[in-house]
């Protein structure tokens, strides 16, 4: 008779135990989706009151006279368009579905900066710059049209992101054409009915169009020839055969044959894996990822051995400006160099294993996208007078004649300067022409190599 | 086990004197003594009522007085000097030994860890080119405008990369994804500017293939 009742007793207890165990569960997991939509809706809030703070000055913007005034209202919205972007990055949408508007905010951002450095050196808001202010208010207002109507679904709906991640979750994986039902699909459609955004900082649109420079009126190359281009390239052991194979090809800024260079019977970490351009045959980057072993050789050395690698491989005059170490080997960073004049915008990158000295990588990309033959002001100013306009707390030195990238298009003359301040070290680039102080980088000295900042 | 708590607990207890000596060793203000030290103890004097005269920096009679008696309410010997107690009663820290522009702590490990934490979970398997890609696609990222300007930004960016959605990427990072990751951040692109890679195996969203393909390496497509 009593012989059931312990088995139910048990059962049951089981059965309150997972049921308590489930309950705690659902509210720890409702605690931490409660947690998360919270944020989503902090940042989304805040967001839409940024957006709203673009919009208000971008039209005052365009209103006000005084380029002081100007200046202020420009450094505000760039604060803003930044703080909106960081607050769009941590909601839960993928770059389909938020690109262009990330991209909307990143141009904002970069137009009122590059407007207000130019009305900080003088100059005004012309009819140009008007009409770009003007286009970029057209763009702001709708934006924030669109927030607003969002903004209040949110308000209703506490779990509004909540159901979008899942949305998205579930599109991604089952069916992408659906993607296009999300609010913010359509926001996104909207921002890319705009006209490209065309000025001088560095996300103007013109400038993810520009060509290798160093490369133009060069005769394409073969396949046969790329390979034959790609021995010459290798610092390969004495005695050792070595072939080489294009194996596929790569389409980005600087159209590329992907060659594979083996040694003959070789393993496949030996391998030395590059790209030589279409255009010229020339190396665009080379990685060899052999193991390295101890250092055997000083840096020095090795630096030397990188110059060697560069004169041969056809790259001209370059200076080494610093060097990063990472394990045994180095990494060199060149510039090109035009009558004695650095051009730093022409980097070169070479990686020298520091077991043997080999040539283990190097990266020409920023070279060959930028190199071309200068036409060089005289400098307006001496080297004695540029001295004289650096902060006199400095202890300074130094002073040769540089070309320095200021935006992405912009280049400018400059003395540079090693300037010291209690145990800090800094790089200052004076105008050669107007004595106008450029830039001004701090160095970080790290066991590893150099930091510029 | 049960011992090293005391024995940490002791080793802190010294680690903290030691460090308050050594912050302690500022001058000793006696009369005749005059600069800024001694205008501070004599504005702190005279907020707390003990010193009527001016704060001059001088230390004279009224500075004197004024410190005995801060001295005999505080139960120190009543010498009329500012040393290390006196000092410390006074809740004036040591004049600063530090010089005036201080060694930046600035370093770009945490980019790098960041860096070749996403590498490690998103190209484990692949060679060092490829894996350098990966990290080449992230700093692509922070250069163009439709995405976050910063490395974390990019990197903790929803649905960005699924390793960091799901964990993978927070494990024991391997030498080569360090590796890999400074080479990124010293300039190497293997993928000539791409933004987004993916594994051509894996279902994707097909909007991805809508993007520009640049090149394959390994067992992933990176496009622009």
């Amino acid at each position: 008779m009593r012989r059931w009742i312990i088995p139910v007793v048990i059962g049951l207890l089981a059965l309150a135990a997972a049921g308590s165990w489930g309950y705690n569960q659902r509210l720890a997991n409702r605690n931490l989706e409660n947690f998360l939509n919270n944020k989503y809706q902090r940042a989304f809030f805040d967001m839409t009151a940024q957006v709203q703070n673009i919009e208000v000055l971008l039209s005052k913007s365009m209103v006000a006279a005084d380029p002081r005034l100007d200046s202020t209202l420009l450094m505000d919205i760039r604060q803003q368009a930044a703080f909106a972007q960081s607050n769009l990055g941590q909601l839960p949408l993928n770059d389909a579905l938020s690109g262009r508007t990330a991209k909307f905010l990143t141009q904002v951002g970069d137009y009122a900066d590059s407007l207000s450095k130019q009305v900080g050196k003088g100059g005004s808001i012309d009819a140009k710059h008007w009409e770009a202010l003007n286009s970029l208010y057209q763009q702001s207002m709708e934006l924030n049209q669109e927030l607003q109507g969002m903004q209040y679904k949110v308000a209703q709906n506490n779990f509004y992101f909540g159901e979008l991640v899942r949305q998205v979750r579930k599109n991604l994986q089952n069916n992408p054409d659906n993607l296009a039902q999300s609010d913010f699909q359509v926001l996104d459609q909207r921002m890319q009915r705009y006209p490209a955004l065309i000025y001088d900082g560095p996300f103007s649109e013109h400038l993810e169009r520009t060509e290798p420079r160093d490369l133009s009126g060069l005769a394409e190359v073969g396949p046969g020839e790329a390979q034959h281009k790609a021995l010459s390239f290798i610092d390969g052991k004495q005695g050792v055969d070595y072939q080489a194979a294009v194996t596929g090809s790569a389409e980005g800024r600087i159209p590329a044959y992907r060659v594979e260079v083996s040694p003959a019977g070789g393993s496949d970490s030996e391998k030395y894996v590059m790209d030589i351009s279409k255009k010229g045959g020339k190396l665009v980057w080379m990685i060899n990822s052999r193991p390295v072993g101890n250092q055997s050789i000083d840096i020095n050395a090795a630096r030397q051995k990188a110059l060697d690698f560069l004169k041969n491989s056809g790259f001209g005059d370059m200076k080494a400006t610093y060097f990063q170490r990472h394990e045994n080997s180095a990494t060199f960073n060149f510039a090109a160099l035009q009558n004695g004049v650095v051009l730093y915008p022409d980097l070169i990158k070479v990686t020298v294993a520091l077991d043997n000295g080999e040539i283990t990588g190097a990266e020409t990309s920023g070279y060959l996208m930028s190199h071309r033959r200068r036409d060089l002001p005289a400098a307006g100013i001496s080297r004695e007078q540029a001295m004289a306009e650096l902060n006199q707390r400095l202890q300074a030195r130094g002073g040769n004649l540089v070309l320095i990238p200021l935006g992405s298009e912009e280049e400018k003359l400059a003395y540079e300067f090693q300037g010291r301040l209690g145990e800090d070290n800094y790089l200052i680039y004076v105008n050669a022409l107007d004595g106008r102080e450029e830039n001004v980088l701090k160095l970080i000295e790290s066991p590893d190599g150099t930091l510029t900042m | 086990m049960v011992f090293a708590v005391p024995c940490l607990l002791a080793l802190f207890a010294a680690m903290i004197l030691m460090r308050g000596l050594a912050a302690a060793q500022g001058t000793v203000l006696y009369w005749g003594s005059s600069g800024n030290e001694v205008s501070s103890v004599q504005q702190r004097l005279s907020q707390w009522g003990y010193y009527k005269g001016p704060v001059d920096g001088v230390y004279g009679y009224e500075t004197f007085r004024a410190v005995q008696n801060f001295q005999r309410n505080n139960g120190l010997p009543q010498d009329g000097v500012v040393g290390r107690a006196t000092r410390e009663a006074l809740g004036l820290s040591s004049p600063d030994n530090a010089p005036a522009v201080s060694r930046g702590a600035v370093t770009d490990r945490g980019d790098t860890t960041l860096l070749a934490r996403v590498i490690e979970g998103e190209a484990a398997d692949e060679s060092l080119q490829g894996k350098i890609a990966v990290g080449a696609v992230i700093l692509n990222r922070t250069k163009s405008a439709a995405f976050p300007r910063t490395i974390s930004g990019v990197i903790f960016q929803d649905h960005a990369f699924e390793s960091i959605s799901n964990g993978q990427a927070y494990r024991p990072l391997t030498q080569q994804s360090i590796q890999a990751a400074q080479m990124a951040l010293s300039g190497y692109d293997p993928t000539g500017g791409a933004l987004f890679f993916w594994n051509p195996y894996k279902p994707v969203s097909s909007w991805i293939w809508s993007r520009n393909i640049v090149t394959q390496i390994g067992n992933h497509v990176f496009a622009r």
